[in-house]
């Protein structure tokens, strides 16, 4: 198993080995607490290597318990890597595993599709730019099916070769299309997978269920050895799956399957009542939360005390009926039309649920179905960064380093997920007793969503003004260095209490009013810190991002023991440290030149 | 950290301190704003005006403000509440230095119409104390900015007089007003150097463009446009007044040309709406949460226009009505009771927006009309054989219930349409100055008494259109008694 395989306790996920489920988890049945009666779902799934030496399937399904049934269903999925590497079972690894913790990490108001597709889209260019940086140059590409089950709705999302089909009233169904180019009589080609390119087309499906629908999710290392009949009758032959999955894995053997061979099944027991259509409907019409007094009672969540309110949104300290004290950030009535800015503050919740770092702070999922907008994360006692500035200020170095350390950790978090913080500022930074924690993600920037046509204006985000990097507020291209500097002035700040530009740096706008300010240097303020650190930080804190560092680990290196470039005095050209001097010298020189010349034309 | 009352004398929370600077810039706008009203008969005597020529003076007070706001708007939006409050109040403090000094009456008028420009004020501290407040504490911190702010002009009739007769002398009035625009020039310094943008450290949002107001019908779209055009017809009523037809400020050909640019300025500004609307116009459909109903907007446009817009033109009027009224009043004291006109505005105005959040919108609204509308004819019966006490009385009495209506306008406002609040504020504040060039205008036609009678008039009008108002729907929370909390549903 690779590094995806933290699982969450109702996902069941099988890779190279043969499935065994937990005895508990089998057959899942999956009531909804509240609106819906029960879904019920009988599941057998089984993936094994065949005639290969190594399995490189997955297969995977998650049966959600409690709000998470009713707004995201049931998640069914199957992948078989693609090419003859490890790459390709890393691929169906990762696919399957983000695929199954990613989509029911999306936000409720999300539509299914909207959902998923993003999900797997993230995952896509996971899997190019894992393919793009391989030294073995190996392919990480897969095969893609995924069913999900919602009330009595199903949803189809598929790319590749891998199959979903659908056995109803003795008929059985193909519902996906393969994606394959044939060259010749012998040879086909896949012509679409996951990892091939940055862009991607899935092919989505939404359709009814009815109860008794049996759905089966192959490879093709099973339905291209069992012809389409067999698998009808064998289908209907046993009510027993697990059994059914152990006979076509057979039957595929002997007819000849050279292939890895995995199967799932799943039977529609029951669906309960029709379900709501979709959440978005449901929960953007979720009222906004009333302005809360302490010591109210929101969905058994009982408020402690008003930690913080803005113009945009009201944070408070909760407790839970069993006494877990929480935080509840709920959006401000000021705001209760605006879809994009809904948007964002949904987005927020989903951004903090699909990280999973000791130095962001956990979003938690509400104790009762929510009435309400809002999103809970865990409370972490302590002072926020601002507070610690500006009593202790300035911070011994070594205290300062560690604290810079756990930020560089937790922003790295958000980094591997494509996620740009965009707003680090000490007042969104919490020092617990278990460290640094980053407490807000309103301002995130996630690849792959923002390039998604979205019918909602997205407001413009530029940032805390003293705080955030120049480029956006000039205008530039953002990326990860962006953070970076905003980490610098952090870590500036504690080493000195202080800007690294000064009062200036929060007005400026434009890019000739940034290349006027000065960095002012750490030591003009707190003579302990050391010359090369303050070189560190001078650097991340370049006004253009290209001259920052590359990668946070390099800056952290430096701030942690001297770069041996930097031991000595300032060596720099003399073109680099007074540019202009050095133009207005030449063109003095030359209007000498010409001027020397008229005289000595004139003179002779 | 935040606590659930608004403590008004907690000069530690920053959000406070920027309260009270911005009021007093506010106040400051409207101490320079009026301070003609309560000098009347010095400056009068000064340039051997008539009454016609005054009454002109005060209409262009008034004129200019209606296109400013939307100027002043822009502004903020491009360079942000503070600078733009600074400068408004250093031109405002400059241009009353020039109507001080003023050696004719041509002068006068001018200054006075530029002056017009420091009414806008009131749109760039909304913006700023709507940044700085949660919306917990936000309607209390704007009552308490538009009230106090407002009191200025009472502020003004209060001490100028006085003031003018201190310095003494032909010019003392000079003097009194020339100190006004001193006090906000050196204001508008010390308001740039301690006021901020946002608070601290907050999230900066690329502000959004205020163009044209949404609506969501094709019926709306052309009530919208109609209700746009009273702004237009009175400032053409103004030009024609200033022509040679009226006092004769304009010569013929200038008041053409005035003509010509108020048709091109609604040209423009039609031609903005189309272009927000123009996609609802083709027939995309509007989804069913997002339609509200422009008659909302249109009744508080005309709620406003008697409120705000009496207000401004009585404040304007008062303190001479006092002194012509009864005989041998001083000029000081004249002064001070024309103040008690705006007094009221300390507790009435956020008093309104306090009853109408709390007793249903259409209620109390109809119970502040009624009540100032008794009041104003009352004031219609004012004559030199009341005792001053009554005439001070009945003054306090109709301003209690027009501040406080305007109070329950703007504590309306925002539920129209959350996502369109600044627009609506905009065009319902354009209309309090309609109605101030309006009523200013009548009352160069007539003699007081008519002119509160007049007013009356009106309010009885509205009176009725308020009934057509819609309760603003949604969903309204219960606490139960242990303190959780419910909600009901309102359909």
């Amino acid at each position: 198993m690779n590094a995806h395989s933290e699982q969450t306790p109702d996902a069941l996920v099988s890779g190279a080995k043969r499935v065994t489920m937990d005895e508990n988890n089998k057959p899942k049945r999956a009531s909804m607490e509240h609106l819906q009666p029960s879904l019920t779902i009988d599941f057998a799934q089984l993936s094994e290597a065949g005639r290969k030496d190594e399995n490189q399937d997955t297969v995977g399904a998650r049966f959600p318990e409690g709000p998470a049934l009713a707004t995201k269903g049931v998640a069914i999925a199957i992948a078989d890597g693609v090419s003859s590497s490890s790459a390709a079972r890393q691929a169906s690894q990762t696919a399957v595993t983000a695929i199954l913790t990613d989509y029911y990490a999306t936000p409720d108001t999300w539509r299914t599709g909207q959902s998923a597709s993003r999900v797997i889209h993230s995952i896509n260019r996971y899997l190019w730019s894992q393919s793009q940086n391989n030294v073995r140059q190996e392919g990480y590409l897969t095969t893609l099916s995924l069913l999900v089950l919602k009330g009595d709705k199903l949803f189809t999302f598929h790319v590749g070769d891998s199959r979903i089909y659908r056995l109803r009233a003795g008929q059985l169904e193909q519902l996906t299309r393969d994606h394959n180019q044939r060259i010749d009589k012998n040879t086909t080609y896949l012509s679409r997978a996951l990892g091939a390119d940055l862009s991607l087309e899935i092919d989505m499906e939404s359709l009814e269920t009815e109860r008794g629908d049996i759905y089966l999710l192959s490879t093709d290392g099973l339905h291209d050895f069992i012809d389409h009949r067999t698998l009808t009758e064998k289908l209907q032959s046993s009510s027993d799956l697990e059994a059914l999955t152990h006979q076509l894995h057979q039957l595929a053997l002997a007819n000849g399957s050279q292939d890895n061979i995995s199967v799932q099944i799943a039977r529609v027991d029951d669906i309960g009542t029709p379900s709501e259509s979709d959440a978005i409907t449901v929960l953007s019409r979720l009222p906004f939360a009333p302005l809360l007094k302490t010591g109210q009672t929101l969905d058994g969540l009982t408020v402690e005390k008003i930690l913080h309110e803005s113009e945009r949104s009201q944070v408070y300290l909760v407790k839970t009926v069993d006494g877990t004290p929480l935080v509840m950030k709920t959006p401000s009535v000021n705001y209760e039309d605006d879809a994009a800015y809904i948007e964002r503050f949904v987005r927020e919740s989903w951004i903090g649920s699909r990280l999973a770092n000791r130095h962001v702070v956990r979003v938690v999922e509400p104790p009762q179905t929510r009435t309400c907008l809002y999103y809970l994360t865990e409370y972490i006692a302590g002072p926020t960064l601002t507070q610690v500035i500006n009593e202790r200020a300035p911070l011994p170095v070594s205290d300062a380093v560690e604290l810079a350390e756990q930020l560089v950790m937790g922003i790295r978090a958000l980094h591997r997920k494509d996620t740009l913080h965009q707003d680090l500022k000490p007042d969104n930074v919490v020092v617990g007793a278990q460290g640094i924690c980053l407490v807000d993600f309103g301002s995130c920037w996630v690849a792959g969503i923002e390039e998604m046509a979205s019918p909602i204006a997205a407001d413009k985000i530029l940032g805390t003004l003293n705080y955030s990097a120049p480029e956006y507020r000039y205008g530039g291209p953002t990326g990860q260095r962006s953070d970076q500097f905003s980490l610098a002035v952090l870590m500036y700040e504690m080493l000195t209490g202080k800007h690294p530009f000064g009062e200036a740096y929060g007005k400026a706008m434009s890019l000739p009013q940034f290349q006027k300010i000065k960095y002012r240097s750490a030591l003009q303020f707190n003579p302990l810190v050391p010359v090369w650190m303050d070189r560190a930080l001078e650097k991340a804190l370049s006004i253009q991002p290209g001259q920052r560092y590359e990668v946070l680990s390099e800056w952290l290196q430096d701030l942690k023991r001297p770069n041996p470039n930097w031991l000595t005095n300032r060596h720099k050209p003399i073109m680099e440290r007074h540019p202009e001097k050095v133009w207005k010298g030449l063109a003095f020189a030359g209007w000498a030149v010409a001027a020397g010349l008229l005289v000595f034309i004139a003179t002779r | 950290m935040s606590s659930e009352k608004l403590n008004l004398l907690d000069a530690t929370k920053a959000n406070i301190r920027l309260l009270h600077l911005t009021w007093f810039a506010f106040f400051l706008t409207f101490v320079v704003w009026f301070s003609h009203a309560p000098l009347k008969p010095l400056i009068m005597e000064a340039f051997n005006m008539s009454n016609a020529q005054w009454k002109a003076l005060l209409i262009l007070n008034v004129a200019l403000t209606i296109p400013a706001r939307i100027v002043v708007g822009m502004l903020v939006d491009k360079f942000g509440p503070r600078i733009v409050y600074s400068l408004l109040l250093a031109a405002g403090g400059l241009m009353c230095l020039a109507f001080a000094s003023a050696q004719s009456y041509e002068q006068l008028a001018l200054f006075r119409f530029l002056l017009g420009f420091v009414g806008a004020g009131f749109v760039i501290g909304i913006r700023l104390v709507g940044e700085w407040f949660p919306a917990r504490h936000v309607g209390l911190a704007e009552g308490v900015y538009g009230g106090w702010g407002n009191f200025g002009s009472a502020a003004a009739a209060f001490t100028l007089p006085t003031l003018a007769l201190i310095y003494g002398g032909d010019d003392g009035w000079r003097y009194a007003i020339a100190t006004t625009g001193m006090l906000a020039i050196i204001y508008s310094v010390f308001f740039y150097l301690r006021a901020r943008n946002t608070p601290q450290g907050s999230t900066y949002f690329k502000p959004k463009k205020t163009g044209g107001l949404e609506v969501t019908s094709k019926r709306d779209f052309y009530f919208y446009l109609a209700m746009n055009l009273p702004m237009y017809i009175i400032l053409a009523v103004l030009a024609w007044k200033l022509s040679p037809a009226g006092v004769s400020l304009l010569s013929q050909g200038t008041t053409y040309v005035m003509y010509g640019i108020l048709l091109l300025l609604c040209a423009y500004q039609f031609s903005q709406i189309y272009k927000v609307n123009k996609d609802m116009l083709h027939g995309a459909p509007v989804p069913e949460h997002d339609k509200y109903k422009f008659k909302q907007v249109a009744i508080l446009d005309w709620a406003y226009f008697v409120t705000f817009g009496s207000e401004l033109a009585v404040v304007s009027m008062l303190p001479a009505f006092f002194l012509e009224t009864f005989e041998g009043m001083s000029l000081a004291a004249a002064g001070a009771l024309g103040a008690a006109f705006a007094f009221m505005n300390l507790v009435a105005r956020p008093g309104g927006g306090y009853i109408s959040d709390k007793f249903g919108r259409r209620r109390s609204m109809s119970i502040f009309i009624i009540g100032l509308t008794i009041g104003y004819f009352t004031l219609s019966q004012v004559s030199g054989a009341w005792p001053v006490w009554m005439a001070v009385i009945s003054v306090m009495f109709c301003s209690f219930f027009v501040q406080a209506g305007e109070g329950a306008v703007f504590a309306m406002v925002p539920l129209v349409k959350r996502r369109l609040t600044g627009q609506v504020a905009g065009m319902v504040g354009a209309y309090g100055n309609v109605g101030a060039v309006t009523f200013l205008t009548i009352y160069s036609f007539v003699d007081a008494g008519t002119f509160f009678m007049v007013i009356g008039g009106c309010a009885l009008v509205l009176f009725g259109l308020v009934q057509l108002i819609e309760e603003p729907k949604g969903h309204m929370h219960e606490v139960n008694e242990d303190g959780s909390i419910t909600q009901i549903e309102l359909t």
